[in-house]
C-alpha cells in the first residue's frame, strides 16, 4: 500500500488533506506536526511520498526537506510542498532546498491527484533503475572476484617458470587484465633450458584461456627433457582438441643445451628473431618455418626444427607482433625497421632502448595488443636444481673386463647407465655414453684386435671390416680392458678422470684430422671435443681423459 | 636399438627411424633398412626422434649409406636430433654431408 506522509502544524489542514487523500485512494496516511517530527517519521516509516507545509514551528519545511533529501540517498522519495505562499522568491527557495514540486492552497483535488500519481511513477521508475544498478554492481563485483580467482589460478599455473635474468631479460605487457602472450621457461632434467614464447590470436580472457593447457604441457615435457619437435607436436594436438578453431597460437619453442652452445628452434607464425654476436653484430635472422600451433591436423603437422650453433655471449631477441604493430597516436606503425635499427645500433643497451622507444612512440593508455620482448643470452647453464645435493666425497670405480666379457658383452651401455644413475652425472649421461663408447672401441678395435680402419672405404669393405672384427673377437683367447673412473669433487670445478687401459699392442690416435668423406676416424675428434684433456700413455695402451662437470 | 622403415604412400619418401643408441651393434640392422631396391629413387629421411646417442661407428654407417645410395651432399635429411646427437654431428661437420635438423 502506498504510504503518504503529511507534514503540517495545523490540525485542520492535516485533517482536510487526509480526508481528500482517503477519498482518492486507499492510501496509508501518516502525519507529522513539524519539520523535525517529519524527519523522525521519514526514518521510521519510510513513506513513498511527502506532502510538506512550508512555514512551521520547530523546523520549517525547507530545512526539513534538505535533511530528508540528504537521508534518502539514491532512494527517491518525492516531496511536494503544499503552500499558500505566492511570493515567487520564497517558493523558489523552497524548491531549491530539494523539494520536487508544489501545490498551492487552496488546492484543486484533481491537480493534487495527478501530481501525486506523476511523482509516484517517477519514484517507481527510479526504484527500478536503482534495482538494476544494484544488480549491475553485484554482477560486476562477482566478475571482479572471479577475475581475481582466475588471475591467481594463472599465476599458480605459470609460476614454475625459470626466469633467471642472467640468461633472460623480458618485458610483457598486456592490453587487458589477461595476457594472450605467453613466456614460459623451464629447465629439463637433461640440463637444457626450454623456452616457449607465443601469442594467442585475440587478447583478454579468451586468448589467455589457451595459456593454461599450453603451460601444463610445456612444463611437463620440458622437465622430462623431451625434444622441441615432440613438445610442439603435443601442443599442436592439444590445442586442436580443446580450443575453438578460430583460436590458434603463434609460437617460438626453443631449447638451449646445457653447455649453452646449441639452440634447437621450432617456430610457427612468429616474426623473425634476431641473432646477434656478443659484440652486437647481426649473425642471422631466425625465421618461422611453420604455421602457428593449433591450426594443422596431427597428420599434417610438421615438427622439424632448426639447429643453431651459438657461441658464448650470443644474444637472441624474440618478440611478439605487438611490438612491430604498435601504433603511435597518429596511426603510424612501430615497424620492423625501427626495431632493427635499435637492435643493431644501441650496443648492450638495446633491450631497454627498444622498450623506451616503444613507450615514447605509443600512447600507453591505448595499447592495441599484448606486447612481449625477450633477450636470451647464450651461456653454459648452471646445474639443474635437482642436482644441487653435491657429492663432496671423491670416489673411484674400477671395472676389469676379462676376455669372456670382452667377447660377449658390450659394457658401454651398462657402465653409462650406472654412472648416469648418480645425480651429479644424470645430465652428462648421454655424453659419457658417447665418450665411453669411443674409448672402449678404440681400445678394442685398434689395440687388442688387429683392425685397420683404412679398410672402411666403401660399403662392401665396410661390412667386411665388421665381419673381420667379429671373427677376430670370437677367436680372442687373451685380453683385458680396465676402466678406471675417478670423481674429483672440487667445488670450483668438479671433474671426472676416465682412464682405459688394455692388454693389446697399443694405439695412438695418429691423425685426428680427417676428410669429411672418410668412413672412420671420427672417434678421437669426438673425444677431444668433449674432454678438457686427452692423454695417451704406455705406448697407446692407456688413454686418460678429463671430463669437466659443469 | 631398433630400426623401423616406412615408405610414404606414393613410395617417394623412405623414413628410417632409429630408436635407442645408434652404435656399432646397429650395423646389420641398419644396412638392411636401406638395402631394398625400392629405395634407389626415393628421398631418404633418417628420423632420430627416439635416438638417445650415436657414436663414431654410427657416423661411419650414415656416410656408408650415403655412398651406397649414391646421394649428393645434403640430399639425405636427418631430423629430430636431440642436443647430444646434434652436437656430435656439429663436431664432426656432418652438416656438410647431410641436411640436419
Amino acid at each position: 500500500m502506498v504510504k503518504i506522509l503529511i507534514v503540517d502544524d495545523i490540525a485542520t489542514n492535516r485533517k482536510l488533506l487526509r480526508q481528500t487523500l482517503r477519498a482518492l485512494k486507499d492510501y496509508d496516511v501518516i502525519e507529522a506536526t513539524n519539520g523535525l517530527e517529519a524527519i523522525t517519521r521519514f526514518k521510521e516509516n519510510a513513506p513513498d511520498l511527502i506532502l510538506m507545509d512550508i512555514n512551521m514551528p520547530e523546523m520549517d519545511g525547507r530545512q526539513s526537506t534538505k535533511a530528508i533529501k540528504a537521508l534518502m540517498g539514491d532512494n527517491y522519495t518525492p516531496i511536494i510542498f503544499v503552500t499558500a505562499l505566492t511570493v515567487e522568491d520564497s517558493l523558489a527557495s523552497a524548491l531549491a532546498s530539494g523539494g520536487d514540486d508544489f501545490i498551492s492552497k487552496p488546492f484543486n483535488v484533481s491537480v493534487l491527484e495527478s501530481k501525486i500519481n506523476a511523482h509516484l511513477r517517477i519514484r517507481e521508475l527510479t526504484q527500478q533503475i536503482a534495482d538494476k544498478n544494484q544488480e549491475l554492481v553485484s554482477h560486476n563485483q562477482r566478475l571482479i572476484n572471479e577475475h581475481e580467482l582466475i588471475e591467481h589460478f594463472f599465476e599458480k599455473a605459470l609460476q614454475q617458470s625459470f626466469l633467471d635474468n642472467k640468461y633472460i631479460k623480458y618485458h610483457m605487457s598486456s592490453m587487458s587484465a589477461f595476457n594472450g602472450d605467453v613466456l614460459l621457461v623451464k629447465r629439463g632434467i637433461n640440463g637444457s633450458m626450454y623456452m616457449l614464447m607465443g601469442d594467442f590470436t585475440g587478447h583478454g580472457l579468451t586468448a589467455a584461456m589457451g595459456t593454461l593447457p599450453v603451460a601444463m604441457i610445456f612444463f611437463k615435457m620440458a622437465n622430462k627433457g623431451l625434444t622441441v619437435g615432440d613438445i610442439a607436436t603435443e601442443l599442436n594436438a592439444q590445442l586442436r582438441r580443446v580450443m575453438p578453431s578460430s583460436i590458434f597460437f603463434a609460437a617460438t619453442l626453443l631449447e638451449l643445451n646445457a653447455t649453452g652452445d646449441m639452440l634447437t628452434v621450432w617456430m610457427g607464425g612468429m616474426p623473425e628473431n634476431y641473432w646477434l654476436s656478443k659484440g652486437g653484430q647481426l649473425k642471422d635472422l631466425i625465421h618461422s618455418q611453420h604455421m602457428p600451433l593449433g591450426v594443422l591436423d596431427e597428420s599434417e603437422f610438421d615438427f622439424s626444427t632448426q639447429i643453431i650453433n651459438v657461441e658464448n655471449g650470443d644474444k637472441i631477441y624474440l618478440y611478439t607482433d605487438g611490438v612491430i604493430e604498435a601504433q603511435s597516436p597518429k596511426g603510424d606503425l612501430f615497424g620492423d625497421d625501427r626495431l632493427k635499427d635499435i637492435l643493431l645500433t644501441q650496443g648492450d643497451n638495446r633491450f631497454d632502448q627498444v622498450l623506451n622507444t616503444l613507450k615514447q612512440f605509443t600512447d600507453i593508455e591505448n595499447q592495441d595488443d599484448d606486447i612481449t620482448l625477450v633477450e636470451l643470452t647464450c651461456h653454459a647453464l648452471p646445474a639443474v636444481a635437482d642436482e644441487v645435493e653435491k657429492f663432496i666425497l671423491p670416489w673411484h670405480i674400477s671395472i676389469s673386463l676379462a676376455v669372456d666379457e670382452i667377447r660377449t658383452l658390450n659394457p658401454v651401455n651398462e657402465l653409462s647407465s650406472l654412472l648416469g644413475s648418480l645425480p651429479i652425472l644424470t645430465r652428462h649421461k648421454g655424453i659419457l655414453q658417447v665418450l665411453l663408447s669411443e674409448m672402449y672401441f678404440n681400445a678394442l678395435d685398434h689395440s687388442i684386435l688387429d683392425l685397420n680402419s683404412d679398410k672402411k672405404t666403401d660399403d662392401e669393405h665396410f661390412a667386411e671390416y665388421y665381419r673381420d672384427r667379429n671373427e677376430q673377437l670370437q677367436n680372442l683367447t687373451q685380453a683385458s680392458i680396465i676402466f678406471d673412473i675417478q670423481y674429483f669433487p672440487q667445488s670450483s670445478q668438479p671433474y671426472l678422470l676416465i682412464r682405459i687401459e688394455d692388454s693389446g699392442r697399443g694405439y695412438k690416435g695418429h691423425d685426428v684430422e680427417q676428410s669429411n668423406d672418410q668412413l672412420h676416424g671420427r672417434g678421437l675428434t669426438i673425444i677431444y671435443s668433449f674432454c678438457d684433456s686427452v692423454k695417451f700413455s704406455d705406448d697407446g695402451k692407456a688413454l686418460e681423459v678429463v671430463y669437466l662437470l659443469d | 636399438m631398433n630400426v623401423e622403415t616406412k615408405f610414404s604412400e606414393d613410395n617417394q619418401i623412405l623414413t628410417i627411424s632409429i630408436s635407442g643408441s645408434f652404435d656399432f651393434n646397429s650395423l646389420n640392422i641398419f644396412r638392411q633398412a636401406y638395402s631394398d631396391d625400392a629405395i634407389k629413387s626415393a628421398k631418404v629421411i633418417v628420423d632420430m626422434r627416439n635416438t638417445t646417442t650415436i657414436d663414431s661407428s654410427a657416423l661411419g654407417m650414415l656416410l656408408n649409406m650415403q655412398r651406397y645410395l649414391k646421394r649428393a651432399d645434403g640430399e639425405i635429411s636427418i631430423i629430430n636430433c636431440n642436443p647430444i646427437v646434434a652436437k656430435i654431428f656439429a663436431i664432426t661437420h656432418f652438416s656438410k654431408k647431410f641436411n640436419i635438423s
